[in-house]
């Protein structure tokens, strides 16, 4: 799994990349949440259209970043969600919690 | 009915090999001619299994997964993800969308959810002590 940040003013993006599975996942989030106290963004964008293979950690990943993002007052949005993450986030109805970019 | 093929992977619990697993499983599954869709499915229902045995099985220690995968005539599937861990005392409960006993933080609750909406048939056999065996079945379609 690679992680690319790009920062414009109040939005931080992090582009995902590869496999996310448990055996990354407390990496992931540990770099992402390190990027998200340092520039305290008000949106954090998780572009998923890099990743190629996704479970359940995905979610997780997803969920602790919005407690995260809550706990400054900031939000999280998902972009390029493709099968099978975008089944896994319909399953536990993520839209509910984040907002995820419908695409064109 | 006789498996027309099968194979047995034995590894310990360590989390570096939820890749190899589920890798393993589809490549062998990849004999009975799945979409890429039905490839991907098993994947993910496989990395559920076998993170649930490293993560609740086997908790701080260390202890060997055995999956056994098996291919009929006519494209079923079966797959056994085994561990020697602790067991579930409730596995109705743990079965349950969004329940987890694990660090929330980690873990969303979701994987018997998953396993269930990627396969056909998810069984599951517990006893607190011995250990924990996960039997999930999927009918790969002839495609003309």
């Amino acid at each position: 799994m690679n992680l690319k940040f790009i920062q414009n003013y109040n939005e931080l993006e992090v582009h995902l990349q590869g496999e996310i599975d448990h055996h990354c996942a407390a990496a992931v989030a540990k770099t992402i949440d390190f990027k998200i106290r340092r520039h305290r963004p008000i949106l954090l964008i998780m572009d998923f259209g890099g990743v190629s293979f996704m479970d359940s950690s995905g979610l997780a990943i997803v969920m602790g970043r919005r407690k995260l993002m809550d706990s400054i007052d900031g939000s999280v949005e998902v972009r390029h969600l493709c099968n099978p993450a975008k089944k896994i986030f319909e399953m536990a109805q993520l839209d509910r919690y984040v907002t995820v970019r419908k695409e064109v | 009915m006789k498996a027309s093929n099968h194979i047995r992977l034995t590894f310990p619990s360590r989390s570096a090999n939820e890749g190899f697993a589920r890798i393993a499983v589809a490549a062998f599954a990849s004999q009975a001619d799945p979409t890429v869709e039905e490839i991907s499915e098993i994947k993910t229902a496989v990395s559920e299994a076998v993170t649930n045995s490293i993560v609740h099985g086997y908790k701080e220690s260390f202890g060997p997964i055995t999956i056994t995968a098996r291919l009929y005539e006519g494209g079923r599937l079966t797959i056994t993800i085994k561990d020697k861990g602790e067991g579930i005392d409730d596995i109705k409960q743990a079965m349950e969308p969004l329940f987890t006993t694990g660090n929330e933080e980690e873990r969303s609750g979701m994987g018997f959810t998953i396993m269930e909406t990627f396969m056909d048939k998810v069984k599951v056999h517990s006893r607190r002590g011995s250990g924990t065996t996960v039997a999930l079945t999927k009918y790969i379609k002839a495609r003309p």
